[in-house]
């Protein structure tokens, strides 16, 4: 479920998360299935997202994943981005992105 | 087995019976002491006064001799003798003389089985041996009877000395009160003044106090009767050895155990008092050392349940299970870091050890905390989860100091060097026993600020970013 306070409310994103065998003590690869507009997740899904990459760390839970990962859709972070183009429209039409943002999440997330 | 002679039944019962699997049979070299006339025993230390607080029935004593259990000869205990005064049962068998024909009193106490010609007991024998269960009932006259005086134990006292021994003895008297009789004075931390009495009720050495006091308490005089009778020499009738300290004499087993012991009152070793931490009668009163020793090892014993016990609860922060609960005893280890947070030594050490991913940041992933992120450098190994931070500290520094015992694989005894250097916990000793005396390269600049330089090489300058981007304006 999209945050509320975020241009991704209402909108049901599914996220496929993928084990390695030396679980817990390497990072689950977390993929959204679903289409999403956001600067740190490319068109394949991939999520750029510290935890998931070099600050990962065993005691993480997958809960924890989740909600970081929901907290990354309210708050953005184009400083570190996987599209440098959204992270751009960010950063200087904000309004822009949010109804971009929005209309994805109307068009893939819902229904 | 059937060389072992049971210990139970040489204290005198044994549940077993028939059906157990250790002899019941007097131990051999007793045998042959005794003139081969088959069992043999001994009066405890409290065999005197055990005589001389049952009272004016001198008959009484007699068959409480016989009842009770005395000290196993096969544990190495000195071989005792009761008194018997003046009891109807079998009076002049009790006497027995040395070769001179002087009374040797004194001896019975210490370790008399050394002392004593053994024909000496043949008489006695032959008087009260049924084959199994005889004891050794010496008559000590001076003693006994003045232990009985001292006491006040009643009139029976006087006229229960049995005429031989009134014979033979010039009947001086010895010691004429328990205060006299010098008492071992002994720690009296113990001995609390209704332990003192308890102890002079059963009849058995008592700290100073509680003996002193025990004759103006009229009956209960056992222990005084005792004090007298184990020193003699007070009184310089008798030249004899060292008294035997009430601290040698070991606790029951039996009472330790149960808190209770068949033989109550005439138990010939001390029933020693309640230990606070493991709730037997295990605590010895008069022996310090011992009780000491027995209060230590079991201060451990219960702060390490105890520690377990908290311990049980204690999830691991990376597998999410309780580390004690792990399947195999060699992961129920907790890895304890800077934090407080816990995880099993297993984990922690997977985590921080095998990462070599490039993946993963070292400074700000592996080599933290997993939960809270706090830089730790080290993992120590604990078995127990600390409960404060002083304990923490204890098994750090325990385990620091194990390690500087351990020869450093790296340094190899001067052969290589340690990557760690001084930070290395541990040992860095040549083959000689000689430790590596380490010399700090210090650099300071022209502010006066010094610090130490890490052992440098030209290699290091050459590879070094700086280095390597002069290397490069240079080139070009």
């Amino acid at each position: 479920m999209g945050p509320s306070d975020s241009p991704y409310a209402g909108g049901v994103f599914f996220v496929n998360i993928m084990f390695p065998p030396d679980y817990p003590f390497k990072p689950p690869k977390v993929t959204f299935q679903t289409k999403v507009y956001h600067p740190n997740v490319n068109s394949q899904g991939s999520i750029c997202l510290d935890i998931l990459k070099d600050q990962w760390s065993p005691a993480l839970t997958i809960s924890k994943v989740l909600l970081s990962i929901c907290s990354l859709l309210t708050d953005p972070n184009p400083d570190d981005p996987l599209v440098p183009e959204i992270a751009h429209i960010y950063k200087t039409d904000r309004r822009r992105y949010e109804e971009t943002a929005r209309e994805w999440t109307r068009k893939y997330a819902m229904g | 087995m059937a060389s072992q002679v049971c210990k139970f039944w040489l204290a005198g019962h044994c549940v077993y019976g028939d059906r157990c699997r250790y002899e019941h049979k007097r131990p051999d070299f007793l045998k042959a002491r005794a003139g081969g006339s088959g069992a043999a025993g001994g009066g405890g230390p409290g065999r005197g006064a055990a005589a001389a607080s049952s009272g004016p029935a001198g008959a009484n004593t007699r068959a409480r001799n016989h009842d009770v259990s005395t000290h196993s000869v096969d544990e190495g205990e000195a071989f005792y003798y009761s008194t018997s005064a003046g009891n109807g049962a079998g009076p002049s068998a009790t006497v027995h003389s040395n070769g001179d024909g002087e009374h040797d009193y004194g001896a019975d106490y210490y370790a008399a089985d050394e002392e004593y010609d053994p024909e000496d007991f043949d008489e006695a024998y032959e008087q009260y041996g049924n084959g199994t269960t005889t004891r050794y009932d010496v008559y000590i006259p001076g003693q006994d009877g003045d232990a009985r005086a001292a006491t006040g134990a009643g009139p029976a006292s006087a006229p229960h000395r049995p005429p031989a021994a009134a014979e033979a003895e010039p009947a001086e008297p010895a010691v004429t009160s328990a205060a006299e009789a010098g008492l071992v004075v002994i720690d009296d931390d113990l001995g609390l003044l209704a332990e003192a009495e308890q102890v002079a009720r059963r009849g058995r050495p008592a700290p100073a106090g509680g003996a002193a006091e025990a004759p103006g308490g009229g009956g209960g005089g056992g222990g005084s009767a005792w004090a007298a009778a184990s020193h003699p020499w007070e009184g310089d009738v008798f030249a004899v050895r060292q008294p035997v300290d009430p601290a040698e004499v070991e606790l029951c087993p039996t009472f330790a155990l149960q808190g209770s012991c068949p033989e109550e009152e005439d138990c010939p070793r001390i029933h020693g008092l309640e230990c606070e931490f493991c709730h037997k009668h295990r605590i010895h009163p008069y022996n310090v050392e011992e009780a000491a020793e027995h209060r230590a090892t079991c201060r451990l014993r219960h702060e390490r349940l105890e520690a377990r016990l908290r311990s049980a609860d204690v999830e691991c922060g990376i597998c999410l299970e309780p580390v004690m609960s792990k399947a195999s005893v060699a992961d129920r280890r907790f890895g304890l870091l800077a934090c407080d947070h816990p995880f099993c030594l297993a984990c922690i050490r997977a985590w921080r050890d095998k990462n070599t991913d490039a993946t993963l940041a070292t400074d700000t992933a592996i080599r933290t905390c997993p939960m809270c992120r706090t830089p730790t450098h080290f993992v120590t190994p604990s078995l127990m989860w600390p409960a404060t931070p002083e304990d923490k500290v204890a098994v750090i520094d325990a385990y620091k100091n194990k390690l500087k015992t351990i020869d450093c694989k790296w340094f190899d005894k001067g052969e290589g060097t340690c990557p760690f250097s001084t930070s290395c916990f541990y040992r860095h000793a040549y083959p000689d026993g000689r430790l590596e005396e380490i010399v700090l390269r210090r650099a300071g600049n022209a502010d006066g600020e010094v610090r130490v330089v890490a052992p440098l090489r030209l290699s290091a300058f050459l590879e070094s970013g700086a280095a390597q981007r002069l290397l490069a304006q240079r080139r070009r």
